[in-house]
């Protein structure tokens, strides 16, 4: 109202009408990138440090604290081991589930959400109960989930047809022959959600390692999703843009470049049970993954080393020589260590590693490039239908639509929110979209993400505070057909002379929290394995 | 020949001319109306009592108008210019006079002088208008001509403006967009006037740039009047708004009528001051005279101190705190001596601490135990406010009660929201509540509805019941229990954040009511 004071106490209209006209013109608020670590990376491409004048001597090297990274060391440290180190390239630990805070909330840079765990994921419930998601069990043996932490409602809705519907499948204003499609596209995961293969594993389940092998259902993963759907007879131009949508939301990439197995397994792997939630339900927090990030982190603190560029590792007879860069006291360090555990994405460590893999198993592991960007704005109107849901998506759009980082705020009022726009570049190849995202100055990202939300919310620019705007160059891994069930991936698995093991979500094939998480509980248990063999 | 057709041609100009200035007085006359019109709707909408204002609006209006003929002749040169500059004035002062109204309702006790002053003016400028054209025009028709014409057009100019306007106007664009779209007619008899004398207008230059300024103004106003009328909304009111604010948080409106005052917030009626003893009994002694430990209460919600006055009525409560998100509701309610006079100073009172921050975070972080928590939350009508009835929310309420503690909730009517008022019982039942739920009828609201929550027991009848109420006692209390078939117990779901099945509940029961 302070407005409305203003306006009010010099009764100038003349005032009024002008204010009005440079709301017109545009609101001038701030667009800046947030921290960028790119250009840290980019120093790899010609390596040109310093001898390392320091040499220290480290049993267990853990490089990079992403989720992988953070669950490899808190798997370690609950073993009992504590001669380890874990470093990490930005100046914080978290990787993709990193998030940023300003006066009006925290908010997430990537990944947000957590479906509810399947109950027979342990080692995820174990860790969940640690971080008081999962707060206890009821009488008849279900987990109890922390309400604060399940998606508030309302969840989901979707711009279509010039107003607001509730839930993402497209249900207003479109055809019978389209409703039927839909229904009966989730009949069909109903069946491979129940799907068990000859080897008694589920179809489809999370994380994917324990997914049955049978060629029955592994098969899909030799053609893409689009084509899939094709041969199923299905033709609904509303299902399709859901599926792509589905698929650019989990993988950053289109429809025809995932596999069926994947946008199967999209749908039919969430099993998750719970005494007060559904297998459908999210868990999520202001910041995002950052909640379970930090939970990881708290339990490794100590071990952990920012603002550290590792830029070459050896194999040398007993040792493992990891050379690496420490930006905070600008010079080179030499790590003597007996075992690493390489958590980075493998674009990175066919870098680093002096003897690494076969170069044309690098060639199957490719990642989507992402945009995604933090909105401060005063209030955002509703037009038509359902009021502001947790996520809300516009029909036809590129990007993803835009989540509300407020959501799970308790208090009632409001004046100021924050909404993380989510923009996967999946249009063409991921090395040009990246070096076109490159490109772009603020003022074209600008222009991208107003277009794009105007559609839904004409008046928008006239409530934004600031923009905030992070590239994420290789975000995800693309589950492109034969990724996920081929030989690379298994091949890229594998330990080095069983001292040097891998860890990451890319190496599954997929990247959400729960395969990062386990592929970190797995490398540090083959280190583990081989360190008690040596003792 | 030559000499005839330029003779011819002077003729036809003249004619236009005349034609032209005889289309003025009927836009003029019909723009004159409309902010007659305007004033006596925009008063009557916000000042209630529609006889009465239109009378009194109308009254001044032709009165101002007389000012303005009286006026006319001290005018003896430039006619033209003159005429064109009041043109542009009364297009520029009537265009924005139902904008200026809205926005300024806000300080209410200017407001009537504002819109007397508005009509005035306005009516001064139009009475000018027609004196000042006959003026103008008094040498090119013969006088009988000269009135009848003058006159025939004035009278069409106001059918026409009082028939479009309920019609058309109205209906269809709106009291603001109205007044702006009459004020540019004005502006538009301007500028041709403009055009058409540019020989016998001195300043022609300066009142051309008024005549565009004022357009694009006018103009710019009514691009915008959504906007504007979003700032100055609450018309719905019957009675005479005496006091009305918007903090933070909401707009605070208070009415009078000869018997009552009403506080609305947001919209909604929060009490009448004829009945709201009623409903501030029924919420507060069921649960207090029950209660033999009662020395530390919890308020949440009720920044207008009445339920802190039937709390205070308890000789043996020895503290209470009262949290309420909005300060300047906890203000008013201390400060204003209309107000004060109805709570009794309760705001005052030396056994309260008054809290202005929103409940769910304050009693996240309470390590206070309380004998009685009294909710007094506005409906759950939408999703904000249903995350107060939730049970994450009743589980802090848990925490933070003593073992032989309860709580008192306002829970919507049971007759209209049904399952709305039953989804609360089986909320709190869910975290561990043992639960009573009763009604009381107040006139105002109709059948209204409470819930007690408490810890460890049930709750019985007290033995004795205090005397000095208006509304309760020991009989009277005994009929609140008693739930007619209509309002008794239907199944509902349990509310949480991630449902808020209770928003969906009271969205469909009202929905169908109104």
């Amino acid at each position: 109202m302070k407005r409305r004071e203003f306006l009010l106490s010099g009764l100038g209209l003349g005032i009024v009408l002008s204010s009005q006209f440079s709301c017109k013109k545009g609101n001038s608020f701030q667009v800046k990138f947030a921290d960028d670590y790119a250009s840290r990376g980019h120093l790899l491409r010609e390596p040109k440090f310093n001898k390392p004048s320091t040499t220290f001597k480290e049993n267990i090297l853990i490089i990079g604290a992403g989720i992988s990274g953070l669950s490899a060391g808190r798997r370690l440290k609950k073993s009992g081991i504590n001669d380890f180190k874990i470093l990490e390239l930005a100046k914080e630990s978290g990787g993709n589930s990193i998030s940023g805070k300003n006066s009006i909330s925290n908010y997430p840079w990537a990944a947000h959400y957590l479906p509810i765990p399947d109950e027979r994921d342990s080692e995820l419930i174990s860790f969940l109960k640690e971080c008081n998601v999962i707060t206890g069990i009821n009488h008849e043996n279900k987990l109890e989930y922390n309400e604060q932490f399940l998606c508030f409602d309302p969840e989901e809705r979707l711009y279509i047809n010039g107003h607001w519907q509730e839930g993402l499948v497209p249900h207003s204003g479109i055809e019978e022959t389209d409703h039927k499609e839909i229904k009966s596209f989730f009949e069909l995961i109903q069946f491979y959600k129940n799907a068990k293969g000859n080897d008694g594993k589920d179809a489809f389940c999370i994380p994917i390692k324990n997914s049955s092998n049978d060629s029955e259902f592994t098969k899909l993963d030799e053609i893409n999703f689009y084509s899939f759907m094709q041969s199923k007879g299905y033709r609904s131009k509303y299902l399709f843009w859901y599926l792509d949508y589905c698929c650019r939301d989990d993988f950053g990439s289109s429809i025809q470049d995932s596999s069926a197995w994947a946008g199967i397994h999209y749908f039919a792997s969430r099993k998750g049970k719970a005494a007060n939630a559904e297998s459908g339900d999210v868990l999520t927090w202001p910041e995002g993954n950052a909640f379970l990030a930090n939970g990881l982190k708290s339990i490794i603190k100590e071990h952990l080393i920012c603002n550290q560029l590792v830029y070459s590792i050896e194999e040398k007879n007993e040792m493992i020589e990891v050379l690496i860069y420490d930006f905070d006291k600008e010079e080179s360090i030499n790590y003597q260590c007996k075992h690493v555990i390489l958590s980075g994405p493998q674009y990175i460590n066919k870098r680093i590693l002096k003897q690494s893999k076969k170069e044309e198993l690098y060639n199957k592991f490719t990642y989507s490039p992402w945009m995604v960007a933090n909105i401060s704005l005063h209030q955002l109107y509703t037009n038509k239908g359902i009021p502001l849901c947790w996520d809300n998506v516009i029909y036809g759009s590129q990007s993803l639509g835009y989540v509300n980082a407020c959501q799970q705020h308790l208090n009632l009022h409001e004046n100021e929110k924050v909404i993380t726009y989510y923009y996967p570049l999946s249009k063409g190849q991921p090395k040009q979209e990246r070096e076109l995202a490159y490109k772009r100055t603020e003022d074209d990202w600008k222009k991208i993400i107003l277009a794009d939300l105007k559609i839904a919310h004409p008046n928008i620019e006239e409530s934004i505070k600031e923009i905030e705007i992070k590239l994420w160059g290789h975000g995800m891994i693309r589950p492109i057909p034969g990724l996920i069930k081929g030989d690379e991936i298994k091949e890229m698995r594998k330990p080095l002379n069983d001292r040097i093991y891998f860890a990451n979500s890319d190496i599954t094939g997929i990247s959400i929290f729960e395969e990062a998480f386990h592929s970190g509980i797995d490398a540090a248990d083959l280190c583990l394995e081989n360190l008690s063999k040596n003792a | 020949m030559v000499d005839f057709e330029k003779e011819e041609e002077i003729k036809k100009q003249e004619i236009n001319i005349h034609l032209l200035l005889l289309l003025a007085v009927f836009v003029v006359a019909t723009c004159g109306l409309i902010y007659e019109l305007v004033a006596g709707t925009v008063a009557s909408y916000l000042l209630g009592d529609s006889v009465t204002q239109f009378s009194t609006i109308i009254g001044a209006y032709l009165f101002s108008m007389g000012i303005g003929s009286y006026l006319s002749k001290f005018f003896n040169k430039h006619l033209i210019a003159w005429f064109v500059q009041i043109e542009i004035t009364v297009g520029l002062i009537g265009g924005f006079s139902s904008s200026i109204l809205f926005l300024m309702f806000d300080h209410v006790e200017s407001f009537r002088f504002l819109l007397y002053a508005l009509v005035g003016l306005t009516g001064i400028l139009v009475g000018l208008e027609i004196p000042l054209l006959m003026r103008i025009l008094e040498k090119k028709y013969e006088f009988k001509e000269l009135v009848s014409k003058v006159f025939t057009f004035d009278y069409i100019g106001a059918l026409l403006a009082s028939v479009v306007f309920p019609l058309f106007l109205i209906p269809y664009l709106g009291l603001l967009k109205t007044s702006f779209l009459f004020g540019l007619f004005n502006i538009a008899v301007a500028w041709v006037l403009c055009l058409k004398f540019k020989e016998e207008i001195a300043w022609i230059q300066s009142l051309k740039i008024a005549a565009i300024i004022s357009f694009l103004l006018l103009a710019t106003g009514f691009a915008f009047s959504e906007r504007i009328m979003n700032f100055a909304e609450s018309m719905a009111f019957q009675d005479k708004i005496i006091f009305a604010k918007s903090s933070p948080y909401q707009r605070i409106v208070l009415t009078k009528n000869p018997r009552e005052y009403r506080l609305f917030l947001n919209g909604n009626l929060q009490f009448s001051s004829s009945d709201e003893y009623r409903y501030h009994e029924a919420l507060v002694h069921p649960a207090l005279e029950f209660l033999s430990n009662k020395k530390n209460i919890l308020i949440l919600g009720g920044g207008d101190g009445l339920a802190v006055r039937e709390v205070l009525k308890h000789q043996e409560v020895e503290k209470i705190i009262l949290v309420d998100l909005d300060a300047e509701m906890t203000r008013l309610f201390k400060s204003n001596s209309m107000l004060t006079a109805l709570n009794e100073k309760s705001l005052s009172s030396k056994k309260l601490q008054i809290i202005n921050e929103d409940a769910f975070l304050w009693l996240k972080k309470n390590k206070q135990e309380f004998d009685c928590i009294i909710i007094d939350f506005p409906d759950p009508s939408n999703y904000s406010i249903g995350k107060l009835y939730s049970n994450s929310f009743y589980r802090l309420v848990y925490q933070s009660l003593s073992d032989s503690g309860m709580c008192v909730i306002q829970s919507t009517s049971p007759y209209v929201a049904r399952k709305s008022f039953w989804c609360i019982d089986t909320t709190l039942q869910s975290v561990g509540f043992n639960t009573q739920a009763y009604h009381a009828y107040i006139p105002s609201f109709g059948e209204w509805g409470y819930m007690m929550a408490l810890k460890n027991r049930n709750y019985i009848l007290p033995d004795s019941f205090r005397k000095d109420l208006r509304f309760l006692n020991e009989e009277t209390l005994k009929q609140l229990f008693i739930f007619p078939k209509d309002m008794q117990k239907v199944p509902a779901e349990v509310n949480k954040l991630n449902n808020q099945v209770l928003v969906h509940y009271f969205e469909e029961e009202w929905a169908n009511y109104q």
